[in-house]
């Protein structure tokens, strides 16, 4: 059991009378080693002034890893601020003795902030590329090989939908998104790939002149450890035959480029 | 520098930047630019790049730079006001821009690169940056001449000295689709070398 120096880091919430919520911590030992504890908990919008300060306060929680224990970057703007430093009594595990210190959810009761779903998440990608026009949202395998491939349609029934999907002339993009953001990242990437292999398994059998695509493309957001560490894990994974990082300029233009090309090949028709 | 900032968002208006409401304080001290405080802001983050509400707001202020010469579109000048899904995205401060310094605004060329905000998505905002151009390029000289009286007023300068301003400010105008083009492409070019 050691001490550490500790500090809390807060929203300054009205810079005139100088109230603030508790976002976070951070704290080192003595030889310099930091580590920083996010707040599990952010009081509920009505308490914090409106739910634009709630957004922000759960943005900069989110960003606590970039918070030293001396200061705090430029960018997360004049309101973050660091308390003065305390020392804990001797423990083992700082993390856990730090969020217990911060505010904490009372039971039964959440904050009623929902995120946005992953599928919505994805599309704004192609609203904000413009191609949103190219691309439709849930694709059933039954119900779209149904006339042209009876039999796969068949032998497909059971497979999940896919979030996105583009059709072109001979050639179809089944696309799903991985927010690097979402609690359920871990199960997100094993979804996507059991997915693709259940799809994979049964194009090869029944399609072996198509051409799809089994595509997951990473939005932006999230830190580039968490980026990188999940596109390996879906390359390992072997079942996607692309994984785009749209945070990659070159990559995402690549991948625009496709599906403007897909789609534009029927004339805007999906089907 | 007041009148750079009074100029920057008097054509902001003109042409749909998304952008704070502004005013001006004076007292025996001097005049300061005053900003409409909108709560619950952070700085721009490449993190926000599709989620941004209102691209055709912010892709204007990246016109508005190339005409007055702003090079100074950092994160910290474009503040995010978050939502649950998407975000509203204000510009603020054109305070450094060349437009207020009549010796270094020349007729022609782009602000310096460098310093813009990392991971801006400039192949999607082109488009709307350069629909903004295009309505800066559709002003008069009389609309630039008042733009620049307004600033000058503003900043409590004598007009006749700001006239150059007027004339430049015009030309880079005419020419800021172009101009913009070229900004945008350098700035993208930057960031692809830098990446």
């Amino acid at each position: 059991m050691r001490t550490y120096e500790y500090r809390v880091v807060s929203l300054l919430l009205d810079p005139i009378i100088r109230t603030m919520v508790p976002i976070g911590a951070v704290a080192r030992d003595e030889d310099g080693w930091c580590i920083s504890a996010p707040a599990k908990y952010i009081p509920d919008a009505r308490c914090l002034g409106g739910a634009e300060i709630w957004h922000q306060a759960d943005y900069l929680r989110s960003q606590l890893d970039k918070v030293e224990f001396d200061s705090v970057p430029r960018l997360l703007g004049p309101l973050v601020s660091l308390g003065r430093v305390l020392v804990t009594p001797p423990i083992d595990d700082p993390l856990a003795w730090l969020q217990r210190l911060l505010p904490q959810e009372l039971q039964g009761r959440n904050s009623g902030h929902r995120r946005m779903h992953l599928s919505t998440r994805g599309y704004k990608f192609f609203e904000t590329h413009s191609v949103d026009n190219y691309v439709k949202k849930r694709f059933h395998a039954k119900q779209f090989w149904l006339k042209s491939h009876p039999k796969l349609a068949n032998s497909v029934g059971l497979l999940d939908g896919i979030s996105h999907y583009s059709k072109g002339d001979g050639r179809l993009l089944l696309m799903e998104p991985i927010w690097l953001l979402r609690d359920q990242l871990e199960k997100d990437l094993g979804t996507v790939a059991q997915r693709f292999s259940a799809y994979r398994y049964h194009l090869k059998d029944h399609l072996r002149d198509s051409n799809v695509d089994l595509i997951a493309y990473v939005t932006s957001g999230g830190r580039p450890d968490i980026r990188r560490d999940a596109i390996e894990q879906l390359q390992q994974g072997g079942s996607a035959d692309w994984i785009v990082d749209t945070h990659d300029r070159r990559e995402r233009a690549r991948f625009v480029d496709l599906i403007r090309d897909v789609g534009s090949s029927v004339q805007g028709m999906l089907h | 520098m007041i009148l750079a900032e009074a100029i920057g968002w008097l054509l902001g208006e003109r042409v749909g930047v998304s952008q704070p409401r502004a005013g001006i304080a004076w007292d025996r001290y001097g005049r300061s630019w005053l900003s409409e405080m909108i709560p619950g802001v952070v700085h721009w983050n490449p993190d926000f790049q599709d989620l941004v509400e209102n691209p055709a707001g912010i892709a204007a202020a990246l016109a508005i730079d190339a005409v007055i010469l702003n090079g100074d579109r950092h994160g910290a000048n474009i503040l995010v006001k978050l939502g649950p899904g998407t975000h509203m995205v204000y510009a603020i401060d054109n305070g450094a821009a060349r437009v207020s310094t009549p010796n270094y605004f020349p007729a022609t060329g782009i602000p310096e690169v460098g310093n813009q905000a990392q991971g801006m998505p400039i192949d999607a905002w082109r488009p709307y940056a350069l629909a903004a151009a295009e309505q800066l390029a559709a002003l008069s000289l009389a609309d630039v001449q008042q733009v620049v009286a307004y600033g000058a007023q503003a900043a409590g300068l004598e007009l006749p000295r700001k006239i150059r301003q007027a004339e430049h400010l015009f030309m880079r105008c005419q020419n800021a689709v172009k101009l913009a083009e070229e900004f945008l492409n350098a700035v993208e070019a930057h960031e692809l070398e830098s990446e």
